[in-house]
């Protein structure tokens, strides 16, 4: 019996309690329809169990980046039931209702739209309350209808990055070994040695030797360890309108990964958010869907410290690698920047700048305009700081193309290998 | 006719009963009163807003002081069972579930409309039979069958709560 019972049994006890005060059979007559109506309902409730109701769901990402969510509820019994349904994935806000009367054998359809740029979204049960046609006696029900969805962030397809890192695995990839090998760039010219090649004799060389024979070297591509690190703190998640500064670092966090591993490199990926997750270094396609899900699942949390990247960083970010590290610049990032170049890695800031993220917004009166200005000064010279410790700093302006801006940090420092040399 | 246009004219029915009891006992401030309750009633209906039990309250409440007045019985009781359609309908447009279509949400309010005749019209008809039958029973006997009855209202909440 239900809130509304409820209140029909009240209103009749109070017509009865009436009818006794002033002693008037008809006031006591008031109360009939109310006590048969509630007797129409009682005699017509649903019998717990009696109900046999069978729900299938299906999920699919349509093509305006939202989800279809359907769900078919079919009476597989032999009365009519009159039905109400909620249905909404457990891990976010979002769903739809509906009622209906199924007649035996008949279904009715719950459909609705499911909006999110991201996350892994699941679904349990369909809640349905069986009823009597008052609505006065309510029957709950669960019905099983399994279902879940993974919304990948999309990896933009960047340009080959040039890559630099202080060593590379002995396994085929992209990434210039500086040793000579089976390579395609001109490496240098040695002395001849039984079972080379006799397509690479240099024969400039060996007519100005003779006697000797000389081939010519090519260098090594190989592999290289790369990392991703997603700083998905508080400072991170802030929104601005249906825009949010976190989900372009997502993104471009998913872009990184998915061009190193094209490259043909390793990559492991660490979010630092309201959970830690870790993805161990690998490389291929499962291992791209692998660090896409991870991403997926990323969500800002609370402003707390970062880990110290000392044994816990060696297997996810062994030394000589090369570490994205997107953050927007706490108060404690430069630190522990700090602290992962000098464990032996070479480490790229990539920074979206929540200070013009959040411009629009500020107002234009002059002491805002000053607050700008100085927050503006504040963050040049946070990256200024860490700049200086040979640590490339890329200051990404979300509204703008990341791709040109990571190749000009990327780019070799005047005088050549001065920032890679060979561990 | 959309589920809200049959809980407007339960509505304007029901009050429009009780403001015919209290005229024919004589009670203009009574006239006003279901008037009132009227308009309070059909805003609620209007914005899906709580307070349409808080208006059947009101309503029988009306019922009672029309009773009490000395207005033809019929009217204060016919004008309570409107009353209590009036109020199952406004619950009813007031749940945010719609069917997924218009014949569905047509089959509902018929299916809606079947049942509260089935349970309303019995209920008028036992009132009317009541109206009839005069027993002369003393205090004591009235407060036992009284007692009676709320005792067995409980059972039966307890039972089917």
């Amino acid at each position: 019996m239900n809130g509304k019972a409820a209140t029909l049994l009240a209103l009749a006890m109070g017509l009865l309690l009436a009818a006794l005060v002033t002693r008037r059979g008809e006031v006591a007559a008031l109360a009939a329809p109310l006590l048969t109506l509630l007797a129409a309902g009682v005699l017509r409730a649903p019998a717990p169990g009696g109900a046999r109701l069978r729900a299938q769901r299906s999920v699919q990402r349509d093509g305006a980046g939202g989800v279809a969510v359907e769900v078919v509820v079919r009476n597989e019994g032999d009365a009519p039931v009159h039905l109400r349904l909620a249905d909404g994935p457990s891990s976010a806000e979002g769903g739809a209702r509906t009622r209906a009367l199924l007649a035996a054998g008949a279904e009715t359809t719950l459909a609705y739209t499911l909006r999110a740029q991201r996350g892994r979204f699941a679904w349990g049960a369909v809640a349905a309350v069986v009823a009597d046609p008052l609505g006065l006696v309510e029957v709950p029900l669960e019905l099983p209808a399994p279902g879940e969805v993974h919304l990948q962030p999309e990896a933009a397809r960047l340009r080959p990055l040039p890559l630099q890192p202080g060593r590379t695995l002995p396994a085929p990839g992209s990434v210039l070994a500086r040793v000579g090998g089976s390579g395609t760039d001109f490496y240098g010219v040695r002395e001849y040695h039984i079972g080379d090649a006799l397509r690479w004799l240099d024969w400039h060389s060996n007519a100005r030797h003779p006697g000797r024979l000389f081939t010519k070297e090519f260098e090594q591509e190989e592999m290289a360890d790369v990392g991703v690190v997603l700083e998905a703190r508080a400072t991170a998640g802030d929104r601005l309108g249906n825009e949010s500064l976190f989900e372009h670092t997502v993104r471009a966090a998913a872009s990184l990964a998915a061009t190193s591993l094209r490259q043909g490199n390793r990559v492991s990926l660490l979010v630092l958010g309201r959970t830690e997750a870790r993805v161990f270094p690998g490389a291929g396609r499962v291992h791209l869907q692998r660090i896409l899900s991870c991403l997926a699942a990323a969500r800002a949390g609370p402003d707390r410290a970062l880990p110290d990247p000392g044994r816990s960083f060696v297997r996810l970010f062994p030394a000589g690698s090369i570490l994205f590290v997107l953050s927007p610049l706490g108060a404690d990032t430069a630190p522990f920047l700090l602290r992962l170049h000098a464990h032996g890695r070479r480490v790229v800031l990539v920074s979206p700048d929540a200070i013009d993220f959040h411009a629009p917004r500020v107002g234009r009166d002059p002491v805002s305009r000053l607050a700008l200005r100085a927050a503006r000064v504040e963050r040049r010279l946070a990256l200024a700081a860490v700049a200086q410790h040979h640590i490339p700093v890329v200051d990404w302006q979300v509204s703008r193309p990341l791709d040109p801006l990571l190749r000009a940090a990327l780019r070799p420092p005047r005088g050549g290998a001065a920032w890679r040399s060979r561990s | 006719m959309t589920p809200r246009a049959v809980a407007a004219g339960a509505i304007l029915s029901s009050q429009a009963l009780l403001v015919a009891a209290f005229a024919a006992a004589g009670r203009p401030i009574g006239m006003a009163a279901a008037a009132a309750c009227a308009a309070c009633w059909l805003m609620v209906l209007a914005r899906s807003a709580p307070g349409a039990s808080a208006c059947l309250g009101a309503a029988l409440g009306l019922a009672t002081l029309a009773l009490l007045a000395d207005a033809p019985a019929w009217l204060p009781s016919l004008g309570a069972g409107a009353g209590l359609a009036a109020w199952d309908l406004t619950a009813f447009c007031a749940r945010g579930e719609r069917a997924p279509d218009a014949p569905g949400e047509r089959a509902l309010l018929a299916s809606r409309l079947r049942a509260l005749a089935l349970g309303i019209l019995p209920g008028l008809a036992l009132a009317g039979l009541l109206g009839h039958v005069r027993l002369d029973l003393p205090f004591a006997a009235t407060a036992a069958v009284a007692a009676a009855a709320v005792l067995l209202l409980d059972r039966a909440s307890r039972r089917w709560g």
